[in-house]
Order: structure tokens, then sequence, then C-alpha cells
């Protein structure tokens, strides 16, 4: 299994003193896939994807990236290997300017290019998420939007192989959800496998290829959206009573 | 040229006035200093020691500048490598007959090694308690220097005199001050587009994401305090040999770490030039009002720390690398909630 996957993740265990964040948990990624990330508040997502990046260190389980074992390594050797990940509450640096934020990205990533190529891949990912014009600017002139989309960037220009979004696109509007699922897309087509925590469930059904459930720090579903999203233990755990009624008045989610 | 080209042409032009701005300042510079080292046969003794103390703050604002403005760890206590850098060259000379470069390179050495031993625990702490840390480091310090017997205790070192004339040793102070500057601002300039000068001010901003973008953030906070405490040693070297005696209250002196801390803030905390502009401003303002206001000289000090605090947080390069308005600086008040 591990020689298919991304990434893997086996019985993972987080405590907080006397809580139990994360019970248990076992997924993969398989190259080229976006997995979606659920579950109510508290559930463990961010715990989760803390874990994986090496910010907090798991109490118990293990976890391989191409066949490494990866669980314990420091966040900065996590991301050089190919782990990029972005923020709930963006951490863009606030008093550098936007194209300084992406280029810290390109410098410390996984890439060791010449310096002429960096500069063009910034400028391609400045386009790419529509800051081209802003370059100059610090991101403490930016909003809320544009400061995760800098998040993003630097994760970018970081040229990773996975990819963990943390409520990427809370705050948006559809405009700039339509535009940043292409984007997602497009970076997912060139290999990037993508961990993807949102709750707008929209978000999840069309743009991932497979979604896991937590719920109080345990895995509860893991399928296809569709499959997952009938799944009784997850409609009474999350999605609420309310919101079976609602897609089956619809005729179901996939409308 | 038709509109469209012209359009496409702003990035070019922006570029060539930015390269043209980088040309004068550097013809400048050179003007200034070739002007600086004339100084010493065209000025009176006062004045030359006026220029050596201001090139020797401007280098101890710069130095500090590396770990606090680039960085973005307030080491208040800095002063201690002033002080360890001023005892071991003074020690070094005097007590082993050591002559100067040696002693010197000694300091500069001496305080690395101990940038590097306390930064390995000490920054381990942010903002506020790194900042009484390296103020504790600095008592502590002082305290073991003025009880050891080696060190001459309370009652301090005497290094040898210097032979020549009055106008000659003058000189050659200036010239070794105006070095050390220059070797801390030409690094603070290699840092301000490096790619560990990057990392260095990724972890002001943002210390967990600089680590999840790949930067190692222990060994290059640790990198950036033992260099600028290796820069701040051979600034106290270079004193204790001008000087000519040195005590412990002197070269520990928390009025010192306090004077270039402020300067670094007035100037602008991680520029290149700030620090040194923070310099020559505080000096300037110090001769002034030291001669016209004995007393109230330390009340204007801290008038300048309260409104720069308030009114320009990013310092006065701020103001040059922005449009000057009284809305930024209202914004600025603003954002300070005062």
């Amino acid at each position: 299994m591990a020689g298919t996957s991304l990434l893997e993740v086996r019985g993972v265990s987080k405590w907080f003193g006397g809580v139990r964040a994360l019970d248990d948990v076992s997924f993969h990624l398989a190259p080229g896939e976006i997995l979606g990330l659920i579950g109510p508040n508290g559930a463990g997502k961010t715990t989760l994807i803390n874990i994986v990046s090496g910010n907090l260190r798991a109490s118990s389980g293990a976890m391989w990236f191409r066949g490494q074992a990866i669980a314990g390594l420091a966040p900065h050797r996590i991301a050089g290997l190919g782990i990029a990940r972005s923020f709930q509450i963006s951490k863009a640096f606030l008093g550098m300017t936007v194209e300084e934020n992406v280029l810290v990205g390109a410098l410390f990533g996984t890439s060791n290019g010449r310096s002429g190529d960096r500069k063009r891949d910034v400028y391609k990912i400045l386009c790419l998420l529509g800051l081209e014009a802003r370059r100059r600017d610090r991101v403490h002139a930016l909003n809320v939007a544009d400061r995760k989309k800098v998040d993003l960037g630097r994760s970018l220009a970081m040229k990773p192989q996975v990819l963990l979004l943390d409520e990427l696109m809370a705050g948006l509007n559809p405009v700039e959800l339509e535009a940043l699922f292409g984007l997602l897309r497009e970076i997912n087509h060139q290999g990037v496998g993508l961990i993807v925590i949102e709750h707008v469930m929209r978000v999840i059904v069309s743009l991932c290829h497979r979604v896991i459930v937590l719920h109080q720090g345990q895995k509860i579903a893991d399928g296809p959206p569709v499959q997952v999203m009938h799944n009784q233990r997850v409609i009474e755990a999350y999605l609420g009573a309310k919101y079976q009624q609602s897609t089956a008045g619809r005729g179901g989610l996939t409308s | 040229m038709d509109v469209k080209t012209a359009r496409f042409d702003t990035h070019v032009w922006e570029e060539r006035r930015a390269s043209a701005r980088r040309a004068v300042s550097w013809v400048l510079l050179v003007v200034a200093a070739v002007s600086l080292l004339a100084a010493p046969y065209a000025l009176s003794a006062y004045w030359v020691r006026v220029l050596t103390t201001i090139f020797m703050y401007g280098a101890l604002a710069s130095a500090i500048n590396i770990i606090a403005g680039f960085t973005g760890y307030p080491a208040f206590g800095h002063v201690v490598f002033f002080g360890v850098g001023a005892y071991t060259a003074a020690l070094a000379i005097a007590r082993w007959g050591w002559s100067f470069w040696p002693g010197t390179v000694l300091a500069a050495a001496v305080c690395g090694g101990f940038g590097a031993i306390a930064g390995l625990p000490l920054l381990r702490l942010r903002g506020h308690y790194f900042a009484v840390a390296t103020l504790g480091m600095n008592e502590a310090t002082r305290a073991l220097v003025e009880n050891f017997g080696f060190t001459g205790g309370g009652t301090g070192v005497i290094l040898p005199s210097l032979r020549g004339s009055i106008r000659e040793i003058n000189a050659l102070f200036l010239v070794l001050m105006l070095g050390v500057l220059a070797a801390v601002v030409g690094f603070s300039y290699w840092l301000s587009r490096s790619r560990f000068g990057y990392g260095c001010r990724a972890i002001r901003y943002d210390e967990e994401a600089a680590a999840h973008c790949g930067i190692p953030t222990t060994r290059y906070k640790v990198a950036a305090w033992t260099i600028s405490a290796s820069f701040t040693g051979t600034i106290g070297a270079i004193y204790a040999y001008w000087l000519g005696y040195i005590e412990p209250s002197v070269v520990f002196d928390m009025n010192i770490a306090v004077k270039f801390f402020v300067m670094m803030l007035l100037g602008g905390a991680g520029t290149v030039f700030g620090p040194l502009l923070g310099a020559v401003l505080v000096e300037g303002i110090g001769i002034l009002s030291w001669s016209r206001f004995l007393t109230f000289h330390s009340a204007v000090f801290g008038l300048i720390i309260v409104a720069v605090i308030i009114l320009l947080p990013g310092g006065l390069a701020d103001l040059a690398s922005h449009r000057f308005s009284l809305r930024s600086l209202l914004r600025n008040v603003q954002e300070n909630r005062v």
C-alpha cells in the first residue's frame, strides 16, 4: 500500500492532556487525488493537518510520504520533502510584499531552480491568482480573501507534491470560488495531491474525488462524495436531518 | 510608441527608475566616504570624536538590526556583546600582550560563540520574554565580570596607550569605526536581498508559517544572532582600544543598549540604511540638546521613542519608501489603537 500512495497515515492518535483529539485515524492519498476532509467543528480536521505537516507530533501512529517515514520530522523538513499547507486564518508575511511572500515559497520549497526561473515562476503564480497588479503591495494592505490567495501562492511556489488546504475557500465570493476551483483542478492535473478541508458541501462534492469524515476524532466514513453524503452516520453526526430533507427534495446532491 | 506598448513599458520604467536611484545613492555613499576620510585633517578634534561616535552607534544600530530588525527578535540586552567584546580585547591586549588585530578577531569570535550558545535556549522565547531574558543575560554577565579577579573586577582594565600624534590616533579610530560600519551596512545590504535574509524576514513576520515554507527557523535565528553578536563584539573591541580604559558599568551600560535600539527603531527596523540614519539623527539631536538643556536631554529622547512608535512604526525609512501624507500618519495612530 505504501508503495502506491503519495501519503499514507496509519493509526494516528493525538491527546491534548486528557482530551483525545484524534483516535486511531488511518487514510491514504493517491497521486493526483483530491481528498476532502470534513466533519463538525472540533472533529480534529485541523489537528490532523497539523500532524501531517509536522506542526504537532502525534501521540501514536505512523506516516509515510512516498514510502519515507515522516512522523516526528520538523516542519521545515516535511516542507522540504514536498508537503505544503495553507492556514485556516491566513499566515501570510504581513510586512512583506505579495511578490516577496511568493518568492519565499520559491526560495525554500522543494525546487533548486536558478533565480531567473524563480522570478518567472513567481510571476506566473501571481498571474494565476490574479494578484499580479498588487505584487508590490504589502500584504497588510490586502483583504482577507486576497491574503488567503497569497498563502496559496506561497505554497504553490514551493512546488509541492501534496498540498494541504485548511478552509481555503471560506469567505470567497462565488466568482472567486469558480476561479479557484479551476486553479486547483489545474494544479491537480499536474499531479499534485490535494487534501481539502471545507465546510461548504458544494465545494466538496464538485471538487473532491474522495471524502473522509471525522467525528470526535474518529474517521466515520471514507468514499466518493455522493456515497459519503448519503451515509446515515455522516448525516447524523455532521450534515443533519434537515440537509437530508433538502437534498431529497431537490433530487439529490449531484443535480 | 503606441498606447499598448507604453503600458507594458511602465514595468521597465519602474525598474530603470529604481536602478537610477540605486546608482545615485551609491555615488553619494562614495562621496561621503571620501570626505569623511579627509575629515580628521580638516576638522577639530572635538568634531572628529563626534563623527567617530556617530559611526560607532551607526554600526551598533545596524548590528542589532540583523537580529531585532530583520529577524524580529528584540534583543534588548544586546549591549552584553559590546561589553564582552570590549573585555575580551582589553584582556588580550593588556594582560596577555596581544596586539590590536588578533585581540579584535578574538573578541568577534568569543561574542559569536557566546551568541550561538546563549541563542539556542533564549531564541525559543519570543517577544517580551526574549527581550527580558537578554536583559538578564547582560546583568548576569556584568555581575560576573565585576566579581572575577582576572577581569580586574570593578576597577576595570587599563589598555596600553597608543603611540603617535593625537591627530593620527583620532584618524585611526575614525577609520576603524567607519570600516566596521561599512562592513555591517554592507552585510545588511546583502541580507536584504539574499535567501538567508528572506528567511530571516519570514521568521520575523510569522515563524510558524516560515517553518512550513521549509525554512530551518532555529538554525536561521541562531545564525542571525551569532553574526549580530560578533559584529557588536568587534565594535566593543575597537571602543575599548579607543577609550584606553574600560570598566563594567561603562561597557555593559543599558543606556547604550537603549540608545542603539532607539536609533534602529527611529531609522527603520529591518531596513538597510535606516539604523545609520537613526544614529545620525539621535546623535545630532543629542549634541544639540546636550549643550542647551542638560537635564531635558532624556525627556527629548523619551518623546522621540513615543512619537516614533505611535506615528511611524516602520521608522523614517518608511517615509522614503511610501509617499508621505498626514493620512498615513493618522492611519498608523489608528492601527496602534491609541
